[in-house]
């Protein structure tokens, strides 16, 4: 498989805000929200990007988008750098890259009816006000499970999981060949979190989309992901095949991660790996390996040097796999 | 030690009644714990607000029991309850930022609950403070900080310290969790169950890996009720209400990735249910007579039953 999207070296800066002083002397304080990272999309993939919060995967799935505006690295879309283009020449490209949001209270606008939702996105590229639009709406509504004679109804006629559906359809209206999804199902109830997980797997197979699925739910993620990437402070600590990734993880905050989620099973009483602390403000970051105040097995080079991702299929940024 | 008997707390709105809790029973032991799961809108956290006699406008308790340590809460002045939070039943938020003070150093707010319900003078209630912010993980030095100042684990972890300060005897924790990462939700779930000590335990929560992991009892709601009330070892290994069991099924299993199972339909809106039971319209397994009459109680050993008609 081909590469449909790939990033090199992507880095997301932002100044946090501060005060006179600070600036007149040159304080302000850098956040590294993405902090060079590399990895691609093949097409017709999932890619399931896990993190905690503020590590820097909303980050990047919007960055990749061009939603933010990248501080360095490429975004190679087919081959073509969309990190360099204008807006103007971005704007053909836009109908091939979609997203969609966590939350499908505030991302659907409430005075729009379904209808006109998702046909927005046909609207702006070109498509004519008409009959057919409408047919391709209710086609575009039942593909997604929402039964088309609601095309006329509002946003809050419609509960949760059901706007979901709405933000997918509006997302696959333009067909497009690579979609963010940003935390999809974690404002959902449980019993609907299945739903949509199946509905976009289906879309995967279907229609050949490539996604890079957001979550912090690893247990979803390993449903539905053919490989996981993990991301921790702005940086990839392991990338891998969804399967590997899962049951053999590498890199020892991936390893936490899975053994600190509770097995939905009353005998299972694993072997939890405790972790110190908690993730540092993204402005005091740590010298060397970001991870290193929280591991267990951290030793004088993680304090002073960067790990980089390393590994052919499976690749793993630490030391302790570097000496191994 | 806690009975909650046919408790029913139903939201008055100028056109409507939202039965947000209709009809709940269940009982919890001395030093036992208890999950109430169920999702959004099911009436879990309205249930542990009950309990504490702390339902907001426009809801009220209407009908039922709820016995501690046998007295009847309901019938207890507003002066008694009041005496009540805090020492003898503590309650900790899934949010930790609305829940303190912002202006308050975190010592003094902790202080506050030994000052209050121990009657100890500034500087005891103070010293007994810092004393119990260390052992949920808070050093000396910290405790004057601000809220702000701390990471949300950290916060809550000033909030288990004062729920724990005066030792009581039942602690109610309304998804104390959800707002925190995957990592640091561990670390409270180990620190919650290390200090609660001898104290009962209601965790509401909508993960059922927390379920399994941290309760002995748990109760599963759905539409204002609860529809299976059990043991969890029992609860997991063999589900009997088709809620419980599409819920346990649904969880992405990491060996398998056939299709996911998945409960059709969405869940009911509290202020028009049917007539019957309120899963019918998405159960698998229902039959004409469930969407018109409610199903019955199935008793099963000591206080523990489901409700279905489905009879296993």
């Amino acid at each position: 498989m081909t590469a449909l999207i790939e990033l090199q070296q992507l880095k997301v800066y932002f100044t946090k805000e501060s005060g006179l002083i600070a600036r007149l002397f040159g304080k302000e304080k850098l956040i590294k929200a993405v902090d060079n990272i590399s990895f691609d999309i093949r097409t017709g993939e999932i890619l399931g990007l896990v993190g905690e919060s503020g590590s820097g995967k909303s980050t990047t799935g919007r960055a990749m988008l061009r939603l933010i505006k990248p501080t360095s690295g490429k975004i190679l879309y087919k081959g073509k750098d969309l990190a360099s283009l204008s807006e103007s020449e971005l704007r053909p490209y836009r109908r091939h890259l979609q997203i969609i949001f966590q939350n499908p209270y505030s991302s659907l606008n409430p005075r729009m009816t379904v209808g006109d939702i998702i046909a927005e996105p046909l609207l702006n590229f070109g498509a004519k006000r008409n009959k057919e639009l409408r047919k391709q709406v209710e086609q575009l509504m039942e593909e997604v499970g929402l039964a088309p004679e609601h095309i006329d109804r509002y946003p809050h006629e419609f509960s949760g999981g059901q706007r979901q559906r709405i933000g997918i359809a509006r997302a696959l209206a333009l067909r497009p060949e690579f979609i963010v999804a940003d935390e999809p199902i974690a404002a959902l109830d449980v019993s609907v979190q299945a739903q949509i997980i199946n509905l976009l797997k289906e879309l995967q197979k279907k229609l050949g989309i490539a996604f890079l699925f957001i979550s912090h739910d690893l247990r979803a993620v390993r449903y539905i992901s053919d490989r996981i990437a993990v991301m921790y402070l702005g940086k990839i600590v392991e990338l891998g095949p969804a399967a590997e990734v899962y049951e053999r993880p590498q890199h020892p905050y991936t390893q936490a991660l899975i053994s600190a989620l509770p097995a939905p099973d009353p005998k299972a009483r694993s072997e939890r790996i405790k972790l110190r602390g908690e993730p540092p403000e993204p402005f005091f970051m740590p010298p060397g390996c970001h991870f290193h105040p929280r591991c267990p097995y951290a030793f004088d080079k993680c304090r002073s040097l960067q790990p980089t991702l390393a590994g052919k299929d499976h690749s793993v940024a630490c030391f302790l796999s570097e000496s191994r | 030690m806690l009975r909650v008997q046919q408790l029913k707390t139903y939201f008055y709105t100028d056109s409507t009644v939202i039965k947000a809790v209709d009809g709940v029973s269940f009982d919890l032991a001395k030093g036992a714990s208890l999950a109430i799961v169920g999702e959004s809108g099911c009436g879990k956290s309205v249930c542990s607000l009950s309990i504490l006699r702390l339902v907001p406008t426009p809801g009220k308790i209407v009908g039922g029991k709820i016995i501690f340590d046998g007295v009847d809460l309901l019938e207890l002045s507003e002066k008694q309850m009041r005496q009540l939070r805090g020492k003898r039943i503590a309650m900790i938020f899934q949010d930790p930022m609305t829940s303190l003070n912002p202006y308050l150093r975190v010592s003094t707010q902790v202080a506050e609950v030994f000052s209050t319900h121990k009657q100890l003078n500034r500087n005891a209630a103070r010293a007994a403070a810092i004393e119990i912010l260390e052992k949920v993980g808070i050093p000396a030095a910290r405790a004057d900080d601000y809220p702000h100042q701390f990471s949300g684990g950290m916060r809550q972890r000033v909030m288990i310290a004062a729920a724990i300060a005066c030792h009581p005897e039942l602690i109610i924790a309304d998804e104390p969790t959800t707002a925190l990462d995957v990592t640091v939700q561990a670390q409270i779930l180990d620190l919650l169950s290390e200090l609660r000590a001898n104290s009962s335990l209601i965790l509401i929560t909508h993960d059922l890996g927390i379920v399994a992991t941290a309760t002995d009892f748990v109760a599963v709601m759905y539409a204002g009720r609860i529809v299976e009330y059990r043991p969890t070892a029992d609860l997991f290994s063999n589900p009997l209400h088709p809620y419980t069991e599409g819920l346990l099924k649904s969880i992405p299993d990491p060996n398998r990735t056939t299709k996911l199972f998945q409960i059709g339909g969405q869940p009911p809106s509290l202020s028009n249910l049917p007539p019957g039971c309120a899963f019918a319209p998405r159960c698998p397994y229902a039959e004409p007579r469930c969407s018109q009459t409610p199903p019955p109680l199935r008793q099963l050993d000591s206080s523990y039953y489901y409700v279905c008609w489905l009879n296993r």
